[in-house]
């Protein structure tokens, strides 16, 4: 028990560290990529990363149930509100026609998933039912 | 003010307890006048903001399965973000910046709003993609490299959320 007492508040040390690199390659990503979709790439998902460890860390170090709850609140806020937000940056950018960097390729699945799935009936069908019988 | 808690009982017995339990984490007390200022409160609150938290012409049901699948679905969810994260990070260190951006269109053929906005999210959480529209089943996705893009095509959670949703138009 005193072992881990004393182990603990290393591993927090280890989350916020590690949290606080994933924060710093984020910035560096901001710096060095081209565009802003691609800047987005960085920032905000290095963010998911980064804040979630280093929220771990203090839950390990304030091992107490009140603030354990208030951290998983933020937490649970921070997972929902940056992919919405970064999703309205990337959609105004898009539909405003913002320029992307050289040479981004544009892959089409649309039409061959519509013609997949008009295939797929007739193959898939007799299948599926000899499965559940 | 009264009628959806009397359309939906069940509905607002679950939003209750919810507000309960969290007032109880917060306070930290099994003091008897805690619980008492909580259950009066938390009565308050589901009865004043019932027209927004209970539907109207949806009873509120539960299915264990599909909580159980949705949990599972979080977990791989995390791992996939821990992965993906670890893989944008050396992206961004190479100093060689071997990136390929660009555009994916495809299709999403999720039903319900809720599955298809975690869906949406999941996608954006992941790095390397990005959700850039969602208009009917058209869904247009930027990713970072080809490889990434062309994990998205056929992503194992998407076929873990048509799972989750089968489920629910079934039972």
């Amino acid at each position: 028990m005193i072992f881990v007492q004393q182990v603990i508040p290393y591993v927090a040390l280890f989350f916020i560290f590690s949290g606080f690199f994933f924060l710093l390659v984020g910035v560096v990503g901001l710096l060095r990529l081209p565009d802003v979709y691609t800047r987005m790439h960085a920032m905000g998902k290095c963010d998911t990363l980064g804040t979630g460890m280093v929220l771990i860390g203090l839950m390990l170090l304030f091992a107490d149930i009140t603030n354990v709850t208030k951290l998983l609140l933020i937490a649970a806020m921070i997972a929902t509100i940056n992919p919405v937000v970064t999703h309205l940056i990337a959609k105004t950018a898009y539909n405003r026609g913002t320029p992307m960097a050289e040479g981004s390729f544009l892959i089409n699945d649309y039409v061959a998933s519509q013609r997949r799935r008009r295939r797929q009936p007739l193959v898939t069908e007799p299948e599926k039912g000899g499965d559940i019988c | 003010m009264f009628s959806r808690i009397r359309s939906d009982l069940f509905g607002a017995l679950f939003i209750f307890s919810l507000l309960l339990a969290f007032w109880l984490l917060i306070s930290a007390s099994i003091h008897w006048q805690h619980i008492l200022v909580g259950v009066i409160f938390c009565f308050i609150l589901t009865i004043f903001w019932s027209n927004l938290t209970i539907a109207a012409d949806i009873k509120t049901g539960f299915n264990l399965k599909q909580l159980f699948m949705l949990l599972k679905y979080f977990f791989f969810l995390g791992i996939d973000i821990v992965i993906a994260n670890i893989g944008v990070a050396l992206i961004v260190l190479n100093p060689k910046k071997p990136i390929s951006p660009g555009i994916v269109i495809m299709r999403c053929d999720l039903e319900r709003s809720l599955s298809r906005v975690l869906y949406v999210n999941s996608i954006t959480l992941t790095p390397g993609t990005i959700t850039v529209e969602l208009e009917g089943n058209l869904l247009i996705v930027h990713a970072l490299t080809e490889d990434v893009a062309h994990g998205v095509e056929d992503w194992a959670l998407y076929r873990r959320l048509q799972e989750v949703e089968g489920i629910y138009n079934n039972g």
